[in-house]
């Protein structure tokens, strides 16, 4: 009964094979929605020319992977966090969103939104190696391009003005999504107060 | 005029190098856990930044979390070899390539925008499998 698993090792050894293991969990709890997100998958690719050999996508399973071959079987939960329970613990939280509403045509805060502010700072504090992104976006009126500039160029004087209320400029990434992420979701050419908004994510 | 215009294309240039350089933060990192960069090999810390090709390299009771600039969050575990061979990511259009190379240890990985915007624009490579990220939650481990 012990033998074999010292005859495997020393096999493995002797042949200099790694082994790869795929565990797949369910995706993550939402933390605002409390939505649990879809499990997906991980799809296991010929190493010569990255073809389609086979789909993980069983939540809860262990694979066993060698090139071009897989066995899965199902494990429990239980045995999934017993064996990486303290790995998972590990990953970082997910990046927390605050969305910000200005005032048409100002970088001034609608009142809503300068309620958020004392969180935001909350959040930045509590988290180790904080680091911020801003993302701008706007609504669907103008050329795709003129937006993404514009929604780059709103985000730049949010960083600007969150850097002036105390937030390490250093820390803050200004980046824009101009009008590809709607959160009303209008045709082309429409205003829209709902759309053109700051997103500030905390990581 | 002249002069100016291109001082100040220097100086953005030479601003901008090191933020696009810059492609995830280390957020914890509990005993040992190095950076190895070119050939230097830095202690990780929270808050130390990461670049492409970065490997991170883990001790007997190291562990350590990441999070890129695409939101992808990694943890590895003791006794880990990870390197980020290739990372690239447009903040604007989401578009990307993320390679990891994970040469021995363990890996958890929370999937982010770079593994959404194309079918396996984020791989990960072991010494016996190369594997195409759909989504989301997963540990890969290699013995």
């Amino acid at each position: 009964m012990r033998l074999y698993p010292v005859f495997a090792a020393s096999l493995l050894a002797l042949t200099g094979c790694a082994q790869t293991g795929v565990s797949l969990l369910p995706g993550e709890i939402d933390p605002v929605t409390g939505k649990q997100n879809p499990t997906g998958g991980v799809a296991v690719l010929d190493p010569e020319n990255g073809s389609d050999v086979a789909v993980i996508d069983q939540a809860n399973s262990k694979s066993g992977v060698r090139n071009r071959h897989v066995s899965m079987k199902a494990v429990s939960a239980e045995q999934l966090n017993a064996r990486y329970g303290a790995l998972l613990a590990t990953l970082p939280q997910p990046p927390r969103l605050f969305i910000l509403y200005f005032k048409e045509g100002t970088t001034d805060l609608v009142d809503e939104s300068s309620a958020l502010l004392p969180d935001l700072f909350a959040e930045v504090k509590a988290r180790p190696g904080v680091d911020i992104q801003i993302v701008g976006h706007t609504d669907t009126v103008g050329q795709e391009g003129d937006n993404d500039a514009l929604s780059i160029q709103r985000a730049g004087e949010v960083k600007v003005m969150l850097s002036k209320l105390g937030l390490n400029g250093e820390i803050i990434r200004a980046t824009g999504r101009g009008e590809r992420e709607l959160r009303d979701p209008t045709g082309d050419e429409t205003p829209s107060a709902l759309n053109r908004r700051v997103e500030v994510y905390v990581k | 005029m002249r002069l100016r215009i291109f001082i100040s294309a220097v100086v953005l240039a030479g601003l901008a190098t090191p933020a696009l350089a810059d492609i995830g933060r280390v957020k914890l990192v509990t005993g040992i856990a190095t950076i190895e960069r070119g050939t230097q090999k830095i202690p990780a810390t929270s808050g130390m930044v990461l670049q492409k090709g970065d490997t991170i390299v883990t001790g007997k009771t190291g562990r350590i979390g990441v999070t890129f600039n695409d939101n992808t969050r990694f943890a590895a575990g003791p006794n880990s070899r990870v390197n980020v061979t290739d990372y690239v990511f447009n903040d604007t259009t989401h578009q990307g390539q993320f390679l990891t190379r994970v040469d021995r240890g363990s890996l958890a990985i929370v999937s982010g925008q770079i593994a959404k915007s194309n079918r396996d624009a984020m791989r990960v490579k072991t010494p016996t499998a190369l594997l195409g990220v759909r989504g989301t939650r997963f540990v890969v481990q290699v013995d």
